[in-house]
């Protein structure tokens, strides 16, 4: 474990993440399997803000394929840092994410039953709706079930593993009732952030900024929350409203984003631990880096998921995974020689 | 401040009472000790004294106002609690920790204040943890720990120290300091109560002596009044017998099966 006298201040690494952020859109908005020139893409991008086209090709890539898709990774990488952050502080457990709650299965399986039952395609708009009402199922029953316990935290987690279960049973189920839609709908769960639109940028960019401003009002309270449920009361946290509070951070932020890119893995997880190693535990430093983090995290993946093997594109949820895995690992093993939480 | 429970009756669940009709009050100024033998309701009268249980009847008067109807931050800004169950993988250092007692008087957004800074410092010196600032709290010998949060516990400045056990994990030095802390905040006019379960050195050190015996307070007054031999033999269903002269001198006597 890093001692906390090592950690580096937030104030240097924020600006840091924010500048890489800057670095990974600009290279995103120029990288891409269209033959444009980064003199054309940047000149489409400079007429779409003084709201003129000369180029419509460009226009038509940089304005309403790139752009959106930038935002939106950034939105819900942010989003999925940040509910990570929340999910480990409520559980008190740095193994700890959105997953474990259940909430993106059920998410997954409003959004799975959306497609199969409501859109004959793979209608769009039936789908957020289904899944983030999914995912507030899953959250109601998984909270529903551990309030009346003493140790809260403790059986929301086994709630929700059983929960998480019960829906990836469903989900399974589904798939193989899909028939001839198999296909489309493994590519979805695999998630990916190919159809993003700016109707997905504008229902995810206000949860994000939600979820961001509501947990720096509660970063002194997640601080105290530290030293467990009990102590927290005393030093004077409202520990059920802060709770309730998390909760219904880490599940819409989790919902609404599975409802637009399907379930990408690892993000949530990672980012929060590894900047709880590099910025120690306090959580005014670690709420704006998480959402920095995920979000250059994921944007960076993003844009190797379609660009690596353009044109095709590779779902986004295995390259987290496939980097993420590997990056867990290695905090397994750390944690494991070192002992402690961070 | 005066902290008074009055006919106070608690249960888990739907479990039976495990506190029933208890009745304390707290005075400024005065140490009181709780004593009572395991499993008596001393924790779970603590608790709900400091409004984090609340009673299924009765109620808990701070001041005359109901703990209960205030909210948390309030309640800590004026009792501060000493808990038995800290847990050991806390990822902070002393100083982070001891700073966490000044949460309930900072606002929302605000950062550690110089005025903040200096009351942790205080309270470090105070219970002699000062130099241990920037370890890790998990890497603390036992007593160290104990000293850590009792130190979070006047950063808090409330009016009331409420401690449970605070002499779990201490060597006698330290134990007779935790006392001399007691009794030198309840000269400075706080109001201070810990759960004893030490019969020999805490008589001697507490004003008051509170017995607590199957959920109820069955005796309060000075130590020797309280602590009688025939009252401890029935509430810990022990023959040993001890006693107190008026030289503040204790002797023990116990049962030879009890012996070596």
């Amino acid at each position: 474990m890093p001692p906390l006298r090592r950690a580096m201040p937030a104030a240097y690494l924020v600006p840091v993440l924010l500048a890489g952020v800057g670095l990974a859109a600009l290279a995103a908005l120029l990288l891409g399997g269209a033959d444009l020139t980064p003199s054309r893409i940047l000149s489409a991008l400079w007429d779409g803000l003084r709201g003129q086209t000369t180029d419509e090709t460009a226009a038509r890539i940089v304005l309403g394929i790139r752009l959106p898709r930038i935002v939106l990774a950034l939105a819900i990488g942010s989003s999925m840092g940040l509910a990570g952050l929340a999910a480990q502080t409520l559980f008190r457990n740095p193994l700890a994410s959105p997953y474990v709650l259940g909430v993106s299965n059920g998410a997954a399986v409003g959004a799975v039953a959306a497609m199969l039952v409501v859109s004959k395609s793979l209608g769009y708009a039936a789908v957020p709706a289904k899944s983030v009402a999914g995912g507030l199922v899953v959250s109601a029953s998984v909270f529903a079930l551990s309030r009346r316990s003493d140790h809260f935290g403790h059986s929301l987690l086994l709630a929700g593993i059983a929960i998480s279960a019960f829906c990836s049973a469903l989900t399974a189920a589904a798939l193989y009732l899909a028939g001839e839609r198999l296909q489309t709908l493994v590519f979805w769960l695999m998630g990916g952030l190919w159809l993003a639109t700016w109707r997905d940028v504008l229902l995810m960019l206000p949860v994000t900024a939600t979820a961001f401003i509501g947990l720096l009002f509660l970063a002194p309270a997640m601080n105290v929350a530290l030293v467990g449920e009990r102590s927290a009361g005393d030093l004077g946290v409202n520990v059920r409203q802060f709770q309730i509070l998390l909760l219904l951070t880490i599940c819409v932020t989790t919902a609404v984003a599975v409802a637009v890119s399907g379930v990408i893995g690892f993000v949530g997880l990672i980012v929060p631990h590894l900047l709880r190693m590099l910025l120690g535990a306090d959580h005014r430093g670690l709420v704006p880096a998480s959402a920095a983090g995920g979000a250059l995290l994921l944007l960076v993946a993003d844009t190797l998921a379609r660009t690596l093997a353009a044109p095709a594109e590779i779902p986004v949820g295995i390259i987290t995974s496939l980097v993420g895995a590997p990056i867990f690992l290695w905090f397994l093993q750390r944690r494991a020689s070192g002992g402690g939480w961070a | 401040m005066i902290l008074r429970a009055d006919h106070v009756t608690f249960a888990y669940g739907d479990g039976k009472p495990v506190l029933r009709d208890a009745c304390l009050e707290l005075r400024a100024g005065l140490v009181t000790g709780l004593f009572g033998p395991n499993g008596s309701g001393k924790s779970t009268l603590l608790r709900c004294m400091n409004g984090s249980l609340v009673p299924s009847s009765g109620t808990v008067l701070l001041d005359e106002r109901s703990t209960v109807s205030m909210i948390r931050r309030e309640v800590a800004r004026r009792i501060a609690v000493v808990s038995q169950d800290t847990p050991l993988d806390v990822p902070l250092t002393v100083r982070q920790m001891v700073t966490l007692g000044r949460y309930a008087h900072g606002t929302t957004w605000s950062q550690e204040t110089p005025e903040d800074g200096e009351i942790v410092d205080t309270c470090m010196a105070r219970l002699g943890v000062a130099q241990l600032a920037h370890r890790p709290f998990g890497h603390l010998s036992g007593g160290e720990r104990q000293r850590t949060v009792i130190a979070r516990a006047l950063a808090q400045q409330g009016g009331v120290l409420l401690m449970d056990e605070p002499n779990a994990h201490l060597d006698l030095a330290h134990q007779l300091e935790v006392y001399r802390l007691a009794r030198a905040l309840a000269g400075e006019g706080q109001t201070v109560m810990m759960i004893c379960h030490d019969l020999l050195v805490a008589p001697l050190m507490v004003d008051v002596a509170a017995a607590m015996y199957r959920g109820q307070i069955v005796a309060v007054g000075s130590p020797p009044e309280v602590l009688t031999a025939r009252r401890l033999a029935e509430m810990f269903d022990t023959t040993a017998t001890i006693a107190w002269d008026d030289g503040h001198r204790v002797t023990a006597q116990f049962a030879s099966e009890d012996r070596r």
